[in-house]
């Protein structure tokens, strides 16, 4: 009978509204966001706190500029999945307009139109994997790699802690948003990588006699042979004043090339030097290997004079050989920045990393950039558009390389949400829009998990998640070899 | 049943609920207080679907609503004794003989008593004593004796939904069945088909069911170690089928007099003095010492860990870390530390550990000394640590206070918003809530204005090697960070070394004095 009566409760006409003459306190903020067509409906709730009344019923109209309307009117503004999907095919390339009223405090206040844009670019990827994570920092804790529709919002784990208990994974790693080839590192006790390559997996132990660690920081080559790893002798400080929490640093990283084939990992002597080489990536051709690479450091004492560059080198992939040289193209040096995290847009255009002040785990840094390079031209950009006064980091390309995906801290500066925007064929980027959420207030101010590693993934990912937890949790791994 | 027979098993029942009552509110409330901690039950729709999609769900969520009043440990101690009575009852209903005898009645105490010592075991969930309760009432709505046809009906429509509410509990009422039909001979198939079937209704489950397939053996929930089933549960499990089924068929002496009421009354005695003998083991006393430790330090209770310590001396690291707390607090630790048992300065900061209890007494002691990222460092840690994934109440209490503290207010936000939706801490957080943006107010605060001051004005590395040097930070940052400058004098008293304590007592009065800037 409650329900009844407030569903009864929110169903009211807007009369005689009051004139806010300002846009509406909406969250999330999607006021000139831009977003593809199919994207799940672009829920959005009114915050109480900003307009110092206590919302009791919301009424949107959205409008296409090039035909549709959208009504609704509830506790917040809920589109229907199908109706909404509509509007932005109705709409690709043009915008929507919102009409918001909020009924509160006996009558209802008007306020000023917003516009969303729907892009002319598609995002026809199914959705976004990532790892959810509470912030834990030594305890694993209820962790897990899911996967969410951004067409709807359906979430599903690919793999979590329960078909694994106790046991800690890192983020997943997919070939160019594939659902078939991908790795995904275990850790701790039944460590190991799995590695799924169209249909058949195999769970490797990395580790050799010849290197110093497991396979971290992968990519995928283009052609699904090779992963490019860095080894990383990883470790972490915790601060005890107020404004920064922690330090992830590497005492030792290396970076190799494991050949999924034969098992083997391919050492180069020029990225197994004194220095440290991390975060490798392959450029869209697979012809050049990306990554950064700093001098050594007495740490933690010097933990704030570490700083990388953005180094590349040749890769020859018929017999998996380097190039002779490395060539440094943003010199830690001579900017006085850290330059980290690397990923090259798959049609080959872009290079989109991160910058920070020192360092080379910008999700700690509150200072962590967003930037794109221009591989045509070597021009680099910060992306002022995207970035936020907290961390902006681990983003990823959706397959089609016109959309990107991000972590942003900018909610709270605790918990990591993950962002999506639009970069067009100038390298113009648009206002980023958080994941959308049946409902997003709840979702996002309850949630107690940081959406870590965002990347697109081109169709559903389809796991025997309690099979590969039974091997996870057996002992048995293929030992590889160095060639 | 005879009138004085109709007293005993009254009388019985009454002990039962008084004397559980007596131990859970006033031996142990620390068990409870652990166990509510443990979890944070919300009244909202996605944490009831989150839980009722696994097998024991409903189970899971009843216990987690009822757990919530350990937070009141009289309200507490009556949920547990209610349940344990529910126990007895239930299988006295069943074990009710054709002759209304009460001879064997004692036999009918012994899955409560035996229930009662499991819970001793800190690792067993509630959940478990909620999901025998739902297998006994299934127990009890069997249609024995009665027409096969309706038996097999019940038994085909109950055993799937008694496992998808109760968990792997539902298998004490498919061995129950099993006894009965056996032991009354009239269908031997179906008692053999009771226990294939429901071995069946697992193996159809798990495949929606992302675990391993052993964890719906041993129940989601059931117990905080996943990967087994603490031993005490089998025999909890096992005295409840076959209780009721033994005393039907134990045979009773001829004489219905007073002298079978005596021997009835000896054996409930008996059943008693069994559990007595049971108690030590089942409740490790090292282990609730602990728990009895965190509670006082939880609740602040300082001069009641300093009375208990002066009865009894604290010998586990965790103990003594919470001793020295407690005289610091009291501004006795420079003095008195050396009276009690010490354990290095593992007994003043035990070392990190991924575990619970280590992780949230140690959260404790840093908080009040004003190191408020650590504390909060390791009460995350802590809530991580809990081994079924559940949240903790206690630990996103104090995540609002750290970050009320810290000025964090949109993520303080977050937790009291949580908090709202419990039952317990509602008000509290409702009230918390102004706080929230509100200098002022948190500068004046008692609690988090003294926190707020108390804290480091420079930053660095935490390290558990040099945490005498952070103690003389925070002194440097306050040199009214009294606890603070305990434990910067009681730390070389660990040690033995006299040099550095006179070093830091010099350092402490200079810096009182305004003489000295650095450390």
């Amino acid at each position: 009978m409650c329900v009844i009566m407030s569903l009864a409760s929110c169903v009211r006409d807007v009369v005689n509204p009051q004139s806010m003459n300002c846009t509406p306190p909406i969250w999330p903020d999607y006021i000139g966001v831009t977003v593809p067509v199919d994207i799940a409906p672009m829920n959005f709730n009114i915050l109480d706190d900003e307009s110092g009344y206590v919302t009791e019923c919301v009424d949107v109209v959205a409008r296409g500029s090039k035909g549709g309307e959208l009504h609704v009117q509830g506790e917040y503004a809920d589109f229907d999945v199908d109706e909404w999907h509509e509007l932005t095919r109705r709409n690709k390339g043009g915008a929507i307009v919102f009409s918001v009223c909020v009924y509160s405090d006996g009558k209802w206040r008007k306020y000023d139109d917003f516009t969303m844009y729907v892009s002319s670019y598609p995002l026809d990827d199914y959705g976004l994997t990532y790892r959810r994570i509470a912030p834990g920092y030594e305890s694993g804790g209820d962790i897990g790699i899911y996967q969410r529709d951004i067409h709807s919002f359906d979430e599903s784990a690919i793999l979590s802690e329960t078909a694994v208990p106790g046991q800690c994974m890192n983020c997943h790693t997919a070939n160019r948003c594939s659902a078939t080839q991908y790795l995904l590192h275990m850790r701790g006790g039944k460590g190991g990588t799995l590695v799924e390559n169209g249909g058949a997996h195999k769970l490797l132990n990395t580790k050799t006699d010849s290197t110093k660690a497991n396979c971290g920081y992968s990519y995928w080559h283009p052609d699904g042979r090779y992963i490019v790893s860095s080894i990383n002798s990883i470790h972490q400080c915790f601060f005890v004043g107020k404004d920064r929490r922690i330090e992830v640093f590497d005492t030792m990283s290396d970076v190799l090339v494991l050949d999924t084939e034969t098992d083997e990992l391919v050492l180069c002597p020029l990225l197994q030097t004194d220095d440290w080489e991390t975060y490798p990536v392959f450029s869209a051709d697979g012809k050049t290997v990306f990554f950064s690479s700093a001098a050594p450091h007495d740490l933690p004492v010097d933990y704030d004079k570490v700083r990388y560059s953005m180094c590349r080198i040749a890769f020859d992939e018929t017999n998996a050989t380097f190039g002779e040289t490395v060539d440094t193209i943003l010199s830690a040096d001579e900017q006085g920045k850290s330059f980290t995290y690397a990923r090259p847009s798959y049609d080959g255009r872009w290079l989109m990393y991160n910058v920070t002040d020192f360092g080379n785990f910008p999700v700690n840094h509150t200072e962590a950039d967003l930037w794109l390079m221009d591989l045509r031209t070597g021009q680099t950009r910060r992306l002022d558009e995207v970035n936020s006064d907290d961390s902006d980091s681990f983003h990823n390309w959706s397959s089609d390389s016109h959309w990107f995906v991000f972590s942003s801290r900018r909610e709270d500066g605790m918990y990591n949400n993950a962002y999506i925007a639009c970069v067009d064929d100038e390298g113009k980027v648009t206002k980023p829009f958080i994941l959308p959420q049946k409902n997003p207030l709840k979702h996002y101010r309850e949630s107690l998990d940081s959406y870590n590693c965002p990347d697109f993934t081109k169709d559903k990912v389809r796991m025997n998640a309690r099979q590969i937890g039974k091997e996870i949790m057996d002992d048995h791994r293929t030992r590889v070899t160095v060639r | 049943m005879g009138k004085e027979k109709r007293w005993m098993v009254v009388v019985v029942m009454v002990l039962l609920t008084v004397c559980s009552w007596c131990f859970w509110a006033l031996r142990y409330p620390h068990a409870m207080a652990y166990q509510e901690q443990l979890q944070m039950f919300l009244f909202d729709h996605e944490y009831f679907t989150e839980r009722i999609c696994h097998p024991g769900g409903l189970a899971r969520y009843v216990s987690e609503f009822l757990v919530q009043f350990y937070n009141n440990v009289y309200a507490g101690a009556f949920v547990i004794s209610m349940l344990l009575l529910a126990v007895h009852y239930a299988v006295g209903v069943l074990s009710r003989r054709r002759d209304e005898s009460c001879f064997w009645y004692a036999l009918t105490l012994l899955p409560s008593l035996a229930l009662w010592m499991s819970m001793g075991d800190m690792n067993v969930r509630f959940m478990f004593a909620v999901s025998l309760l739902f297998a006994l009432v299934a127990m009890v709505g069997y249609p024995r004796g009665k027409d096969l046809r309706c038996c097999v009906s019940y038994l085909i429509i109950l055993t799937p939904l008694l496992f998808m509410a109760a968990g792997p509990s539902f298998f004490v009422f498919v061995l129950y069945v099993s006894l009965t039909e056996l032991t009354s001979r009239r269908s031997v198939v179906l008692a053999l088909l009771a226990l294939f079937y429901s071995v069946v209704c697992v193996i159809c489950v798990a495949p929606f069911v992302p675990c391993p397939v052993y964890r719906l053996f041993y129940g989601i929930g059931y117990s905080l170690v996943i990967n087994e089933l603490p031993t005490s549960l089998y025999a909890v499990m096992t005295l409840t089928s076959v209780t009721p089924v033994v005393t039907r068929l134990l045979p009773v002496p001829d004489d219905k007099g007073k002298r079978s009421l005596v021997i009835s009354l000896c054996m409930c005695v008996a059943a008693a003095l069994l559990t007595a003998g049971v108690y030590p083991s089942a409740f490790q006393k090292s282990r609730y010492d602990v728990l009895r430790s965190d509670y006082l330090m939880r609740s602040m209770r300082w001069d009641s860990i300093i009375r208990e310590a002066e009865k009894e001396q604290p010998h586990a690291p965790l103990t003594v870390a919470t001793l020295n707390l407690a005289l610091a607090m009291r501004g006795q630790l420079t003095e008195r530390g050396g009276q009690f048992f010490q354990n290095g300065w593992q007994g003043a900061f035990p070392a990190f550990n991924k575990n619970f209890e280590y992780s949230i007494m140690t959260a404790e002691i840093y908080y009040h000394l004003g190191l408020i990222n650590t504390a909060q460092r390791l009460d995350f840690e802590a809530m991580e640590a809990i081994p079924d994934n559940n949240k903790s109440v206690r630990v996103v209490k104090r995540l609002a206070e750290t970050n009320i503290i810290n000025g964090d207010y949109v993520v303080a936000r977050r937790y009291l918003r949580l908090l709202e939706k419990t039952m317990f801490y509602s008000t509290w957080a409702k009230r918390t809530l102004s706080l929230v943006g509100n200098e002022m107010a948190v500068e004046k605060h008692p609690e988090y204005g003294y926190l707020r001051k108390m804290r480091l004005r420079n930053d660095f590395f935490f390290s558990e090697q040099e945490i005498d040097k952070i103690m003389g930070q925070l002194v440097m940052s306050n040199k009214d960070n009294n606890l603070a400058v305990q434990y910067l004098l009681f730390l070389p008293q660990l040690e033995g070394n006299r040099q550095k304590y006179m070093m830091y007592l010099d350092f402490v009065n200079n810096i009182r004095s305004g003489a000295v800037s650095d450390f």
